[in-house]
C-alpha cells in the first residue's frame, strides 16, 4: 500500500468538496436539465405522456455517499408526472410521482478540448441499479375522479335520447348536454357515483337520471333514475371502469321510474336492454393508475433514461504545456474514510495494475502526495545540479571558513520512529575530506535529520507558505556550525520548493505570477476550474515527510464558474429598471 | 539556528549516547611538529581502533588526542589550536585587524566582549548611542548568486492555464523561508539604516549592535575582527569536552558526525 501506488502523484478531496461540486454541476441546466418535455409512453395499450423534473433545494437536496471503489451513490429529488391523453379530462387525472431515488454513478474520465478530465458518469445506468427508498403521490382509487370523467363523456356523447318503436327515453347529467325534451326533472340531478366492492372486483356504482315517454300501446312518461354496476379494471399504469360491459347478476343494470306502479315496472324491463347499449358510449374511462410496485417500476425506468446520457466533471487537470502531456487520471473512493483519491502520472504498469493508495488526506478537506520516486529522482537532480563533480571524485567546496571536499551525499525520506526520530524527517548522510594545514586531509562522515517545514501566513486575500528545512535540536551557536547549516539547509528548502512546484504542474495547477523577485510565486496547487461548474482555490498548510514521499494538506474554497447575481450585485452591474 | 537550553555537566538530561574512552596501554607525548608528523602513522592507528570517539576531535582535538593517550607538549596545543582555529587567509586578517586596532586603541582589543565594545564605541570613539529599536542589521544571504542561478532553473515555468475570470479573492503563494540570520553573513558593506538618536548609552553592545556603528572605521574592524574570532573552530573547554562526549550536550558535530578518519603522512 503506498500513497501514490504506482503513479506519481495524487490529490485526495473528502466527499464534502465532491458534494460541493455536484451540487454545483446539478445547477448547471446544460449538464442537468431540470424540466424534461412530456415524453410519450404506452402504458398496456393506452397512449400516456411523462415529464421528469429534478429538484436540488432547500426542502428537496440531493446527496451523495460512496458507494464502492469507483462508484458513487446519488440521492436525487426526481418528480415524474403520469398523463393519459384519452382520458376524459387529463388536467383531473394526472398522476405526479415523487421519489428521493437512489442512483449509482462511475468514476471515468472523457477528453474535453483534448485534455483528459474525472469526472462522474451515469452511462450504462438501467433501472435495476436504481432504489427507490420512498414515493410519495401514489393515486387512491377515488369515485370522484371516474365521476368527473363520466360528467366529461356525458358531454361528448353523441346522443342523449334514444327511440325505439315511438318510445323514448332521455338521460341527464343535471344541466350538462343540450336541453331535452322534457327537460331534467326540477332539481336537476346529476349522475352520481360511489366504488363497491363485490367478491374480489372493484365496481363502480353509478345513478344515472332519466326520462321515458310511452306512446304504444299506451301513453305514460315518468322520470326516474337507472343504476348500474361497471367493473374497475387495473392495467399497467392505468385502470379503466368497463362502460361496454354489463356485469352478471346481481349488478345487473336497473331502472327505477318515480311513477313505479306496473306499467312502470314493465316499460323499465323493456328499456334496460336499449340503456345497456348506450351506455357502452361512455367508455373510455380511463385514468393514469399505479400501484406502489408499478409506480416504482417506472420511477426506475424513468430515472435510468434521465440519468443514463448525463455525466459530470469533477477534476479538469491542463498540462499547458505541449511537450508535457498529462496523463489519464484515475480515480479511486476510499469509502471508509469518504475521500475521493485521483492518481495522475502512471509510472508502472498498465490500468489493469492500478490500485487505490492509502488514504492520506486524515482531517483536511484535501491532500496532495508525491511518490518516493519522484521525490529521489527530484533530490538526486537537485544534489547533482548543486554539486556537480560528486560522482567525479567529489565536489570542492570553498568557504571563508574552510575548504573541504563533499565526496558523497545522499538525502533519504524516513518516517516519525526511523533514526530516532519523532516525526517524519529527510536523513541526511554523507562524507567529506576536509582541508586542514600540517596535517593529513581527515574525512568526517556525518548523517542526522532535517525537517521540512511549511510556514503559512493567512491573510483576508492571500494565504501565503514557505518553506523552511530545519536540522534537529543542537547547540548551533558557532559560525562554523553555521558554514554546515548554510550548506545544506537553504538548499534542501529550495530543492523542496522546486519538487513541489513540479508536483502542481503536473496534477494541472497553476503557477502563475512570480513575484518577490521570483523566490516567490502565485499559484494554484490545483486545477483552478472544474470545466463548466465550479471555480477552486486550494491553500497548501503543512508538509509531511515519510518514507512514501511528500504529502501536502491543505485545505479548498470552491464556487460556483461563472457570473452569479451577487457577482453582478458586487460588480454594479445589475441590470437597470 | 536552533540554540538549546541544556546545561553542560554529566548531570544533565541524555541527548545523545556517551562514548566510552579509548582504552590505551602507554601514552605518546608529542613535544614538536617533527614529532607529530614522525608518529602521524601510530595516531591513525589508535584512532582506527576506537572510530566512534573520534567525532571528538571536532568538540577540541587536543582534549581528543589526549583521551587516544597522544599529549602534546603545550607549545604543540598551541600549534595545533592555532593551525586548525582558522584557515590561513583568516588567520592573517585576524592577525592584522588585531594589530592595527592595538595600535589605534592602545589596548588589546576584545570585540566577542560586549563591555569592550560598549566602551569602545561610546567612550573611546565618543560616538552618540542611536536608537536601534526595532532594527536589524543585514546579513547577506547564505546562497550566492550562482547557486540561485542553478536552484531557480530547476523549478518549473509558470503557465497561465485556466484564463477564465476567476472569482475566488484567494491566491496561495509558495517561497522559501529567507535564511535565518547568521555573525558570519553580517554585511559589512551594506548600508546603514536612518536612526534617531537613543536616550541612553547602553552598558554593554553585542556585535550585532555594533554593526550599526560600523561607520566608524575601527568600530568596522572591531566588528570585523569580532566576527572572524566567532568563525573560528569552536574548541570546547574540558567541561564542555565531557558534557559532549557523556551525551548530556549536543552540538551540530555530536549530532551530525558519526566519525573523523585521522590519516597518517604518506611515505615520500
Amino acid at each position: 500500500m503506498s500513497n501514490t501506488s504506482n503513479f506519481d502523484f495524487c490529490v485526495q478531496f473528502g466527499i464534502e468538496a465532491v458534494r460541493e461540486v455536484f451540487h454545483l454541476a446539478l445547477k448547471n441546466e446544460d449538464l442537468f436539465i431540470h424540466n424534461l418535455p412530456p415524453m410519450p409512453r404506452n402504458f398496456g395499450g393506452h397512449p400516456a405522456t411523462v415529464s421528469v423534473r429534478l429538484l436540488d433545494d432547500q426542502t428537496d437536496d440531493a446527496d451523495l455517499s460512496f458507494l464502492d471503489l469507483k462508484r458513487i451513490l446519488f440521492d436525487l429529488p426526481i418528480e415524474i408526472t403520469v398523463e393519459t391523453p384519452d382520458a376524459p379530462d387529463p388536467s383531473l387525472a394526472r398522476v405526479t410521482l415523487s421519489s428521493t431515488i437512489r442512483a449509482p454513478g462511475s468514476l471515468a474520465s472523457w477528453p474535453v478540448d483534448g485534455e483528459d478530465q474525472l469526472g462522474i458518469n451515469f452511462a450504462g445506468i438501467i433501472a435495476a441499479d436504481v432504489e427507490v427508498p420512498a414515493l410519495t403521490g401514489l393515486p387512491a382509487l377515488d369515485a370522484a375522479r371516474f365521476l368527473a370523467a363520466l360528467h366529461t363523456r356525458f358531454v361528448a356523447l353523441p346522443s342523449r335520447s334514444f327511440s325505439q318503436g315511438g318510445n323514448t327515453l332521455n338521460i341527464y347529467d343535471g344541466t350538462r348536454g343540450p336541453v331535452l325534451t322534457p327537460p331534467n326533472k326540477p332539481g336537476n340531478p346529476e349522475i352520481s357515483a360511489v366504488l363497491e366492492t363485490h367478491g374480489a372486483d372493484q365496481f363502480l356504482k353509478v345513478t344515472l337520471p332519466l326520462h321515458a315517454k310511452i306512446t304504444m300501446p299506451i301513453a305514460w312518461s315518468s322520470y326516474g333514475v337507472a343504476t348500474f354496476w361497471r367493473k374497475v379494471v387495473f392495467g399497467t399504469g392505468t385502470v379503466t371502469v368497463t362502460m361496454e360491459t354489463e356485469p352478471a347478476p346481481p349488478l345487473r343494470t336497473v331502472i327505477l321510474f318515480d311513477d313505479n306502479g306496473f306499467i312502470g315496472q314493465q316499460v323499465a324491463t323493456q328499456l334496460q336492454p336499449l340503456l345497456v347499449t348506450q351506455l357502452a358510449n361512455f367508455a373510455p374511462v380511463t385514468e393514469p393508475w399505479f400501484d406502489e410496485a408499478a409506480a416504482k417500476e417506472l420511477l426506475k425506468a424513468e430515472v435510468a433514461g434521465y440519468l443514463s446520457p448525463r455525466r459530470f466533471p469533477f477534476y479538469t487537470p491542463k498540462s499547458g504545456d505541449p511537450a508535457h502531456p498529462l496523463t489519464t487520471p484515475v480515480g479511486f473512493l476510499l469509502v471508509p474514510t469518504s475521500t475521493l483519491a485521483i492518481l495522475m502520472n502512471r509510472r508502472t504498469g498498465t490500468a489493469a495494475d492500478d490500485v487505490a493508495p492509502d488514504d492520506f488526506r486524515g482531517a483536511d478537506l484535501l491532500a496532495l502526495a508525491l511518490s518516493r520516486a519522484v521525490l529521489d529522482a527530484s533530490i538526486a537532480e537537485a544534489i547533482e545540479s548543486e554539486f556537480e563533480n560528486l560522482d567525479n571524485g567529489g565536489h570542492f567546496i570553498s568557504t571563508p571558513e574552510g575548504d573541504a571536499t563533499l565526496l558523497s551525499l545522499s538525502v533519504t525520506p524516513s518516517d516519525a520512529g526511523e533514526h530516532g526520530e519523532t516525526e517524519g524527517h529527510l536523513w541526511i548522510s554523507g562524507e567529506a575530506e576536509v582541508h586542514i594545514d600540517c596535517w593529513p586531509d581527515p574525512d568526517v562522515s556525518f548523517d542526522g535529520p532535517i525537517y521540512l517545514r511549511l510556514i503559512v501566513v493567512e491573510t483576508e486575500t492571500t494565504c501565503s507558505a514557505t518553506f523552511k528545512a530545519e536540522m534537529g535540536e543542537f547547540d548551533a551557536g558557532q559560525s562554523c556550525c553555521d558554514v554546515f547549516v548554510d550548506l545544506l539547509i537553504p538548499i534542501v528548502g529550495w530543492i523542496m520548493l522546486g519538487v513541489v512546484e513540479h508536483m502542481i504542474d503536473e496534477v494541472g495547477g497553476e503557477l502563475a505570477v512570480k513575484i518577490a523577485g521570483g523566490q516567490e510565486q502565485v499559484l494554484a496547487p490545483i486545477p483552478s476550474f472544474v470545466q463548466g461548474v465550479a471555480e477552486m482555490q486550494a491553500c497548501l498548510e503543512t508538509c509531511i515527510t515519510s518514507s512514501q514521499g511528500l504529502v501536502l494538506p491543505g485545505k479548498l474554497r470552491i464556487r460556483r464558474e461563472g457570473t452569479s447575481f451577487e457577482d453582478l450585485a458586487d460588480d454594479g452591474n445589475l441590470p437597470r429598471g | 539556528m536552533t540554540e538549546n537550553k541544556q546545561k553542560s555537566g554529566k548531570g544533565g538530561p541524555r541527548l545523545a549516547t556517551p562514548l566510552v574512552v579509548p582504552k590505551v596501554a602507554e601514552s605518546i607525548r608529542i613535544d614538536s611538529h617533527r614529532d607529530l608528523v614522525a608518529k602521524a602513522g601510530l595516531i591513525a592507528a589508535r584512532v582506527a581502533q576506537d572510530p566512534a570517539f573520534s567525532v571528538m576531535f571536532l568538540s577540541n582535538p587536543v582534549l581528543a588526542l589526549e583521551a587516544y593517550g597522544i599529549k602534546l607538549s603545550p607549545e604543540m596545543q598551541h600549534h595545533v589550536l592555532a593551525t586548525l582555529r582558522h584557515p590561513p587567509k583568516l588567520r592573517t586578517r585576524r592577525e592584522e585587524l588585531e594589530a592595527s586596532l592595538e595600535a589605534e586603541l592602545g589596548v588589546k582589543p576584545h570585540p566577542e566582549n560586549p563591555k569592550w565594545l560598549a566602551e569602545m564605541v561610546f567612550v573611546k570613539r565618543e560616538i552618540a548611542p542611536r536608537d536601534t529599536t526595532g532594527l536589524d542589521p543585514v546579513y547577506s544571504a547564505a546562497l550566492n548568486a550562482d547557486t540561485l542561478a542553478r536552484l531557480q532553473a530547476t523549478r518549473p515555468k509558470g503557465v497561465v492555464r485556466y484564463p477564465g475570470v476567476k472569482r475566488l479573492p484567494i491566491q496561495f503563494r509558495l517561497g522559501v523561508a529567507p535564511s535565518d540570520p547568521a555573525l558570519r553573513r553580517l554585511d559589512l558593506e551594506a548600508e546603514l539604516p536612518d536612526m534617531r538618536p537613543a536616550k541612553e548609552t547602553p552598558y554593554e553592545l553585542s556585535l550585532e549592535q555594533a554593526w550599526f556603528y560600523k561607520d566608524d572605521p575601527l568600530v568596522h574592524d572591531a566588528v570585523e575582527l569580532g566576527q572572524i574570532m566567532r568563525r573560528g573552530f569552536p574548541f570546547r573547554t574540558p567541561a564542555e569536552f565531557r558534557a559532549i562526549q557523556a551525551g548530556t550536550r549536543v552540538d551540530a558535530f555530536r549530532k551530525f558526525v558519526r566519525n573523523v578518519r585521522v590519516k597518517g603522512f604518506r611515505p615520500t
